[in-house]
């Protein structure tokens, strides 16, 4: 049976009930029964008792229920009265949210019927809190799914300064689908295409003569066997030839090729800024660099040293030895290599360089070992000395060998014999020099030394110097 | 076909029109977000466009996306999104008018007792999974502007309205500003996270006025927390007379959008040439 298409029990099924056992009825059938007056006052509350979770809320009774309310929820009761008050109240659910100050917050949906003719009101309430808790551990997934992402966004950006800004051309390619993942724009620019239509593009479809499907396997297979071993590829925008080694991994799953793509010509090959200094520094620069073997055999020279040695072409002093350049010759280079392999390098050694045509240049040559390769290398560097020689003064020389020799001395000898051999080794090339310069005039050399010639004699006969002198 | 038109709850006349095999929302919101970010930037400061758009709303569209927000299909939002791109709707008005509308209604029904805030908070969701579809995968180039202003966007720890933040953040995004977002920490994280990086200004997004009062005490630590000096904005559903707010939470400015939010707080000036033509504000 029903009315206003509202249900009814059958005539006679439920009988008039007393007060007593409605209250009970009622108190069992709603987790909460509130009775409230027209205006919001509350005249009774009672909980079920059988609900789980239920609190005591007596203290409500004699006070307004909005008290009790969020705001929001205070709203949607005001309205729901005024419907009631202006004789349109239906018992649709409402959803209003407790408040109350000490210690909860919960939803309570509630159905309101009109039960006396004074405005009275009773509110039949369903807790969901069950519910509101589902809801919240929603709003926590949503939020720690918010907290994920922001972190991938700061992964992301990461990954993106170190792809860009890496010289080294680089695409991910799905080895399901073929197709570029992602690339930076050093591999866009190998490519010949923009970033953008790259991005997606299928990688096989990017090389001439390529079908996707072998070239993707045989990719994979050669980063699988080889461990990376280059495969050689001509681009199809660009028509560039390239070598691309492949890298193969995995990827929650999916498997994926990391490959780097360089241009097969070295020459091509995009230079670091040190290098291209470097590089313009050998071609250009003032000052003769050579590197040779390690046992002097010139390996490249610059356009400085061809200009020094009158050699019309690198071919015409390519192979040979660098003594063949050097006045003093293989005695010039056995120093120079011996001092440099002990110590790693040599500075200022001072010699003539003597060209093709039989001039000399006086030089100064520092010596360098590069031994942290394959094949180690000497590099020696030549600067033509003849303004600085000529205006030098004649002094004393005291080169590293006998420096090294006195040292050696410590220990086996005592200080008065150090420095009376020191004095003695000194005093030699003194004299050696002197001798040089005056083109072994003795009178001048005595004069130029602040000795008498008898003095020279004595030291030349000491030195055993006379019978060189003599020559 | 049918399946087709069911999918966006009839509101297609012409079955022939949808192509549910077009690309994905992302690369559209790609091409979008790239040609439309200056006019709409200049727009949103103006505050012109979304004052005047929501009248010009599609109400078949808003009808659209609330329905496929609401119901257990999958791939209806989808299928609304691929409509709105192909009606010429943009990503930004999207995330603009439409994400905020639909929120709005939903909120709306929940208060007419027309629907239960379980269903509100699955719409919400949805919604928010969508903006995340439609943000792309990350920001072009925004990584190597070092001048652009920083802001954080946080929405405290027990507050569970997170979809105007994260509508905010995208916002301020695509108006060139590094933001971090900051949702479902606590206290001591928030703090944290301030004090680790520079921020020209933190934005707290409160949406519900019982936690205005408490705010006051976090304003104060976020602000001793920050090694520079930095600016406070309330912001949110809880916003009301904005004298009040701040004296009530200690904040330095109350704002209601992303635009207002940078303006008060003087970071304008950072923004691209479009922006700074907007005058007196």
């Amino acid at each position: 049976m029903s009315s206003r298409g509202t249900k009814y029990w059958s005539s006679g099924a439920i009988p008039l009930i007393g007060p007593d056992v409605l209250g009970e009825i009622i108190g069992n059938a709603a987790d909460v029964a509130i009775v409230i007056s027209d205006v919001g006052k509350v005249l009774s509350v009672m909980v079920n008792p059988n609900h789980p979770g239920s609190g005591r809320i007596d203290h409500w009774e004699g006070r307004d229920i909005r008290d009790f309310l969020t705001t929001e929820s205070i709203d949607k009761l005001d309205a729901q009265l005024g419907r009631f008050a202006a004789g349109k109240g239906s018992n649709v659910a409402m959803e209003l949210n407790h408040t109350d100050a000490s210690n909860w917050d919960y939803p309570v949906r509630y159905t309101l019927h009109g039960i006396s003719p004074d405005g009275a009101l009773l509110m039949l309430g369903h807790d969901m809190r069950q519910i509101a808790e589902m809801q919240q551990q929603l709003v926590k997934a949503q939020m720690a799914l918010e907290r994920d992402y922001e972190v991938q966004r700061k992964a992301d950006t990461r990954f993106r300064v170190l792809l860009e800004s890496s010289r080294d051309a680089v695409a991910f390619v799905s080895i399901g689908s073929g197709r570029i993942t992602e690339l930076n724009s050093a591999a866009a620019l190998l490519l010949g295409g923009p970033v953008d239509d790259l991005q997606g593009a299928a990688f096989a479809q990017e090389f001439e003569s390529r079908r996707r499907g072998e070239f993707i396997t045989s990719l994979s297979a050669s980063a699988v066997a080889e461990q990376g071993a280059p495969m050689e590829l001509t681009t199809r925008r660009s028509r560039r030839p390239v070598t691309v080694t492949p890298t193969v991994f995995r990827a929650a799953g999916e498997r994926m090729l990391m490959c780097r793509i360089e241009p097969a010509d070295e020459a091509d090959q995009p230079l670091d800024e040190l290098t291209d200094n470097l590089s313009g520094l050998y071609q250009d620069g003032v000052d003769a660099i050579v590197f040779t073997d390690k046992d002097g055999i010139i390996r490249a020279a610059n356009e400085a040293f061809l200009n020094m040695a009158d050699a019309p072409h690198l071919t015409a002093v390519k192979g040979k030895s660098l003594a063949d350049f050097l006045v003093r010759g293989a005695v010039d280079t056995k120093v120079l290599i011996e001092n440099a392999t002990r110590t790693g390098k040599m500075r200022l050694f001072a010699t003539k360089l003597a060209s093709e045509y039989g001039t000399r240049t006086a030089v100064e040559i520092s010596a360098t070992h590069l031994t942290d390769r394959t094949h180690p290398v000497l590099v020696f560097v030549i600067r033509d000395a003849s303004r600085a020689e000529a205006m030098r003064k004649p002094g004393v020389a005291v080169n590293d060998d006998s420096v090294r020799s006195v040292m050696e001395l410590v220990g086996s000898s005592t200080l008065k014999d150090i420095v009376n051999e020191t004095t003695e080794v000194v005093e030699k090339m003194c004299i050696e020099t002197a001798v040089e310069l005056t083109r072994n005039n003795r009178v001048a050399a005595a004069e130029m030394l602040g000795l008498s010639r008898q003095s020279l004699y004595v030291k030349l006969r000491k030195y055993g110097l006379l019978s060189k002198g003599a020559e | 076909m049918t399946d087709r038109v069911d999918l966006l709850g009839g509101i297609v006349e012409d079955p022939g029109v949808i192509d549910i095999d077009q690309p994905g929302p992302e690369a559209r919101a790609a091409r979008s977000v790239r040609t439309a970010r200056r006019g709409a930037a200049e727009a949103l400061v103006r505050g012109e466009l979304r004052e005047g758009a929501r009248s010009d709303l599609s109400e078949q569209l808003v009808s659209a996306l609330l329905g496929a927000v609401l119901t257990e299909v999958d791939d209806r939002c989808d299928a609304v999104l691929g409509f709105m791109g192909r009606a010429q709707i943009g990503i930004d008005d999207i995330v603009d008018l439409y994400v905020p509308e639909v929120a709005r209604r939903l909120g709306q029904d929940w208060h007419d007792n027309r629907r239960s805030f379980a269903d509100v908070t699955i719409g919400a969701a949805r919604l928010q999974g969508l903006l995340r579809e439609l943000a792309g995968r990350w920001e072009d180039g925004l990584w190597r502007d070092l001048d652009c202003p920083a802001v954080a966007v946080v929405v405290l720890e027990n507050e569970f309205h997170t979809l105007g933040a994260v509508v905010l953040s995208q916002q301020l995004r695509r108006l060139g500003v590094s933001v971090q977002l900051i949702v479902g920490q606590s206290e001591a994280e928030i703090i944290q996270c301030v004090a680790q990086d520079r921020f020209d200004a933190i934005l707290v997004s409160v949406s519900r006025s019982e936690c205005l009062a408490s705010l006051r005490k976090l304003v104060e630590k976020l602000r001793r927390a920050s090694v520079h000096p930095t600016q406070v904005v309330v912001g949110g559903a809880a916003i009301g007379d904005e004298g009040e707010i701040r004296i009530l939470t200690g904040a330095d400015h109350v704002a209601t959008d992303a635009g207002e939010a940078l303006i008060k707080c003087g970071l304008k000036s950072y923004l691209k040439d479009a922006v700074l033509r907007t005058g007196s504000a």
